[in-house]
């Protein structure tokens, strides 16, 4: 991890402690993740291409960042993703769906899908996140995705991972204000 | 004899052939008529089935569809695929291959995704190669088994029918 990688980790884990969701202040998966949040995310998207900002913008969409006490599919499915609901969506009929047991395996179920829309020429947040939700009811979670993108010095146009001069400075700039 | 029939299923498929004049990549692609292209796609890309069956995450429904053609604005075969994170670590498997397109046989790294634990029964299959210094990527992705020939049948079709710009 170099210096701007370590300090996007902490500009994220900064971002989790301070969280304020739908169970008060802190989002569970800066302790949920080892060793915490930002590392751990920063890891994943290394290994996918995919931007952290753009996982956790879609994190605060679908579960308030891991805050909201009731997700289809349980705790540990912050993503929604709906191949590990309990029931389904549209009938509410209980699914034979596997859910998750951890922070870890939802984290890193969606970077993995996520670098396949990436391969598959789905580049833009819009885009990404329109195959994601589905075609009826997209728009409406991605402002707040977004604005998470931006929050984290990602490019709320794009859900690859990179690093250009505009997000080196505002890092560095975020890192400088903790530091105070 | 059961993958050229196939073969003869993608020929009839691609007698009312749809051509396109491709700016992204400089390419003249010829499909089959009947699929959709995908307006949110960085590159051309048709998909088999209509946006409103596409379920939630998992790209194309079981049985359906998608392939891309782009030419990714990197110098080599091994940017390309350090860029979309086609790598062992991802469960993408790579070998040298040889594809068939206008410009006669030529090779390509082939790579392919089958077990794929987030889209459940997905199968991806790429080729990245060079032509006249300029490297182009294919892309399939389909859901389930059965559908394979049928749909690599297309996906081959389509690739040995490309135009590259002089």
């Amino acid at each position: 991890m170099d210096v701007w990688e370590q300090n996007l980790a902490d500009v994220i884990d900064n971002y989790l402690k301070n969280y304020v969701g739908m169970s008060g202040s802190g989002s569970p998966l800066y302790t949920g993740l080892a060793p915490t949040g930002g590392p751990y995310m920063i890891a994943q998207a290394q290994q996918t291409g995919v931007d952290p900002s753009l996982v956790l913008g879609i994190c605060r969409s679908e579960s308030s960042t891991a805050t909201n006490p009731i997700l289809n599919g349980g705790r540990f499915n912050i993503f929604g993703n709906s191949y590990h609901f309990a029931v389904f969506a549209n009938t509410g009929k209980k699914t034979n769906y596997t859910l998750y047991t951890s922070y870890a395996d939802a984290t890193n179920d969606v970077f993995a899908l996520l670098q396949q829309y990436i391969a598959a020429g789905l580049v833009t947040t819009d885009a990404i996140y329109k195959k994601y939700e589905g075609e009826a009811s997209w728009q409406q979670n991605v402002p707040a995705i977004k604005a998470t993108q931006q929050k984290l010095t990602g490019d709320p146009l794009n859900g690859r991972y990179q690093f250009n001069d505009a997000r080196k400075a505002a890092l560095a700039a975020l890192v400088a204000g903790f530091k105070k | 004899m059961k993958r050229f029939a196939f073969f003869l299923f993608a020929l009839v498929l691609f007698a009312q052939a749809v051509t396109t004049h491709d700016a992204r990549s400089g390419l003249v692609i010829h499909s089959p008529a009947g699929w959709r292209i995908d307006p949110d796609s960085s590159a051309f890309t048709i998909e088999s089935f209509p946006a409103n069956k596409r379920p939630p995450q998992v790209l194309v429904p079981l049985g359906g569809a998608r392939i891309m053609v782009a030419a990714p604005s990197v110098k080599s075969i091994d940017e390309f695929v350090q860029l979309d994170r086609l790598t062992p670590e991802n469960g993408y498997l790579s070998k040298p291959a040889e594809i068939k397109t206008t410009e006669g046989s030529i090779p390509a790294q082939e790579i392919r995704l089958d077990q794929n634990k987030v889209i459940p029964e997905g199968h991806t299959l790429i080729h990245a190669f060079s032509v006249r210094g300029r490297i182009y990527e294919t892309y399939l992705l389909y859901r389930g088994a059965a559908d394979k020939l049928k749909y690599e049948a297309i996906y081959y079709q389509i690739v040995s029918t490309l135009e590259f710009p002089r």
